[in-house]
């Protein structure tokens, strides 16, 4: 079976390092609030991030799942992969819980 | 083995699907809760010496929660660009005795300025309720 570079051990790393960049941006709204406020345009900057973090949510479903038939349900036994996916589940679940926040940041 | 992996990835497939049923629920989105005032430290420690003191005599608690906190607001009151500004409320449970806890207002009142963001509220307001009555009392600090 050809494998897809949705599980190339780089594309695991690049959609860690996305999931890991979306949570820090909202652990530092939620620690930093006053000095965001200085910059006039967060507000702005925030609604655009949450569509875009919104959209991520939602095909991360489908690259997770693709991944997760990819690896599970073959006969892939890369051990290092299958922690892998587990560990970028876990940050999916940061994500969602950052696009919940950001949501609350800026007025619909 | 071979059916023990696909176990487990069909685990995590569920646990990829289940949080979409949060995720994309209108209702949640909905409901989302609006962001409550935080305390500082500071101000925190001004409120429980105040509350210790008022319970010597009476039993009360006191709520800052409500509040205009959001980020927008903040950013608009530094740029200049709100209406008008709010009133910091300071909502304290039922009192027994009227004039003890106004003692007390009077005194907390300049410290409690001190430790919020001032230039980002009018004045301060507290209410209160007095025991046995229909009325709630309050009254505002500049």
């Amino acid at each position: 079976m050809k494998k897809g570079f949705l599980i190339l051990d780089s594309f695991l790393k690049f959609q860690s390092i996305v999931y890991l960049f979306i949570i820090i941006w909202a652990v530092l709204i939620a620690n930093l609030q006053n000095q965001f406020t200085v910059w006039k345009y967060i507000e702005k900057i925030n609604k655009i991030l949450f569509f875009i973090y919104f959209l991520i949510g939602l095909v991360s479903v489908i690259i997770l799942i693709i991944q997760i038939l990819k690896i599970y349900f073959s006969s892939d036994n890369s051990m290092k992969r299958k922690v892998w996916i587990v560990a970028n589940i876990l940050l999916y679940y940061g994500v969602l819980s950052a696009v919940f926040y950001l949501s609350a940041q800026f007025r619909f | 083995m071979k059916l023990f992996k696909n176990i487990l990835g069909g685990i995590l497939v569920i646990s990829v699907l289940l949080p979409m049923f949060l995720f994309l629920n209108p209702f949640l989105w909905g409901m989302r809760r609006a962001p409550e005032y935080i305390a500082s430290a500071k101000l925190e420690k001004v409120l429980q010496r105040m509350k210790d003191e008022i319970n010597t005599h009476e039993n009360v608690e006191i709520d800052i929660y409500n509040n205009e906190a959001s980020v927008w607001y903040f950013r608009d009151c530094e740029n200049k660009k709100l209406d008008s500004l709010s009133n910091f409320k300071i909502e304290i449970s039922e009192v027994k005795r009227d004039s003890f806890v106004r003692k007390k207002i009077e005194k907390y009142a300049p410290l409690i300025k001190k430790e919020i963001d001032c230039k980002c509220y009018d004045s301060l307001v507290f209410t209160y309720k007095i025991k046995g009555s229909e009325f709630v009392s309050g009254f505002k600090m500049k």
